[in-house]
């Protein structure tokens, strides 16, 4: 029970490991929250549906779902963040919320509020450890959301790529001057962390096999804690807490007060704040100067 | 122009209005505070409570409302002592959904069914308060106490410098914020007789950061904003399906092209004192140009921009 309940938790956790990786990133080089993340989150399955309502084949459709959702990332980049002149105190918080709800609106009106089922588009067989049973859904986002996470830890720490982005993070000035093509960097952070959100919407999607267009948004606000929690712009700080969270989730679902969970994570995350401001594994915020 | 005359129109604007108030005073001080549907939910509960348990009038039960989201801001500003910028803004934004979560699992005021039975308030009234407290507000605006604000707003450490005491001066705006919060959230309640905790969503604070960016961070503007933005789907009815994502284009359109919003300046007030307001106060967005909290955040998208 509790190592079938510590399944669960991974998955979740994996989830959200993957949504706070791509908040991360990009507050990461912009300094600034992507309120529209979630939103993309929620758009991937529903283009993946359309594509498959067009004949498409499912492997296919669930890759150009997360190509769209990349695609939309670099939209909204080019659309709500690159034009707000960057002396707008809320610029980038209420643009990028305007996009989301902008896209939100749109799949509400194609499909309506109610949940829309997502076919079960992958047969995977169910694989028996002992008495924990896990589905093969599960158990592939499961491999393919941990092997991403590995691979994006090392192009974070060991690629050009990832050196580029790290140095946009301290001095976006200085890594302009030093060669790095800042736009073009910051657009391919967009399109990283859109990929990933819409990837893991696709895994939501595959789960319960039912989505919503207000699917994104408990994920969106518990990310958000997330990334707090692991350090803002830390992606190993994201990756580690969303696993943490995710189980610390589900055991408190199971074990103690249900209906409290999330209770239990906006505590965590203003214990966070008050005592590790700089994140359980972060690289440090700065507190007030006066 | 019927619409302007319709009773539930006029309360949805009043109410907004004196929501985005709520917002202004703490984000005109550079509190990035999100925490106003947890302030509501205190207002619209307790003034129900007041009223439906204890049989008071809805009268004292509105200034209890106030008081009680003035109050309830304590926690929200002893945070403010530790974080600022978009760190204060989450931590705000998790702590007021700490309070809606607990009245959604607090029985007595009916879990997630909600509550109702409240009695009724007039929509005059309601219309009355929110024109009470649009000029309130703009001559606390222009008052000392606000000119303290806004300098605060634009430079915590030169306003530090200046001899301001800035935590008692952040814990003020915060609780003028919460206390219209609270009286919304009382008049909400009230109006609409049913409160249930999915009315005090993050989505609500959505809304009206809308209303304040596209009005700019005044008074005035923020009840052009409120009033403007209300009134467009209301107005166009054919239009109601698409209302969200037309504000979200013009929002996306002004934080663009008018980033300090329709009014960044106080004419309210120069038509109310003309004597004392010719020289305007700065738009806090113009001023965060010097600000020290936006240095690090414009020192980082400056190359992302430019280069």
């Amino acid at each position: 029970m509790l190592t079938q309940q510590l399944v669960n938790g991974l998955m979740l956790g994996s989830v959200y490991a993957l949504i706070g990786i791509g908040y991360t990133l990009v507050f990461g080089v912009l300094k600034m929250l992507n309120l529209a993340h979630a939103y993309i989150f929620m758009t991937a399955p529903f283009m993946t549906v359309v594509l498959i309502g067009m004949g498409v084949p499912a492997w296919l459709a669930m890759g150009l779902g997360v190509v769209g959702a990349a695609l939309l990332g670099a939209v909204l980049y080019l659309v709500a963040f690159r034009p707000i002149p960057r002396e707008h105190a809320l610029g980038g918080f209420v643009a990028s919320l305007s996009f989301g709800i902008i896209l939100q609106v749109i799949v509400v009106n194609v499909w309506g509020t109610l949940p829309v089922r997502f076919p079960a588009v992958l047969r995977l067989p169910d694989v028996t450890l002992g008495d924990v049973i896990v589905s093969g859904v599960q158990l592939g986002s499961l491999v393919v959301s941990g092997a991403l996470m590995v691979m994006l830890l090392y192009v974070i720490r060991s690629t050009r790529f990832g050196r580029n982005i790290r140095a946009i993070a301290l001095n976006p000035t200085a890594a302009g001057l030093l060669g790095v093509a800042v736009p073009r960097a910051v657009l391919m952070v967009f399109l990283l962390s859109s990929g990933l959100a819409g990837l893991a919407g696709l895994m939501v999607a595959m789960r319960f096999e039912s989505i919503g267009a207000f699917m994104g948004d408990m994920y969106a606000i518990k990310a958000l804690a997330i990334i707090i929690i692991g350090g803002l712009g830390d992606v190993r700080g994201a990756v580690l807490a969303g696993l943490l969270l995710g189980i610390c989730e589900v055991m408190f679902k199971a074990y103690a007060a249900p209906g409290w969970s999330e209770a239990f994570i906006w505590l965590f995350l203003i214990g966070v704040f008050l005592l590790k401001p700089e994140g359980i594994f972060g690289v440090g915020i700065k507190t007030r100067e006066i | 122009m019927d619409v302007l005359l319709s009773e539930p129109v006029q309360a949805l604007v009043a109410i907004n209005v004196l929501l985005t108030l709520s917002l202004l005073f703490p984000f005109v001080t550079g509190v990035w505070s999100l925490g106003m549907p947890g302030f509501m939910a205190v207002g619209a509960y307790g003034s129900s409570w007041l009223t439906l348990s204890m049989g008071w009038g809805v009268g004292p039960a509105l200034v209890c409302a106030a008081l009680a989201g003035a109050a309830v801001t304590l926690p929200f500003a002893l945070l403010t002592l530790r974080i600022r910028d978009i760190y204060l803004a989450i931590a705000t934004l998790a702590a007021a959904e700490l309070i809606v979560l607990f009245f959604s699992h607090f029985k007595p005021t009916g879990a997630v069914m909600g509550l109702t039975g409240m009695p009724f308030l007039e929509t005059r009234w309601l219309v009355l308060m929110a024109v009470g407290a649009v000029l309130l507000s703009a001559l606390l605006y222009n008052s000392r106490l606000g000119k303290a604000l806004i300098a605060l707003g634009t430079d915590p450490m030169v306003a530090s410098c200046h001899g301001l005491n800035v935590p008692m001066l952040q814990f003020a705006s915060l609780a003028v914020g919460g206390a219209l919060a609270g009286l919304a959230g009382g008049c909400f309640a009230h109006y609409y007789s049913f409160i249930s905790p999915g009315n005090f969503s993050f989505h609500r604070t959505t809304d009206i950061l809308m209303f304040l960016v596209v009005g700019g961070l005044t008074p005035l503007g923020s009840v052009i904003g409120a009033a403007v933005l209300t009134l467009v789907p209301q107005v166009i009815t054919s239009l109601e399906k698409w209302a969200p994502a037309l504000y979200g284009a013009i929002v996306l359109l002004m934080a663009i092209y008018m980033p300090s919003g329709l009014l960044p300046k106080n004419r309210l007030t120069r038509w109310l004192r003309p004597g004392r307001a010719r020289v305007s106060p700065p738009p806090v967005a113009d001023a965060m140009r010097s600000a020290k909290g936006g240095k690090a955040l414009r020192a980082a998208t400056k190359g992302a921009h430019n280069a």
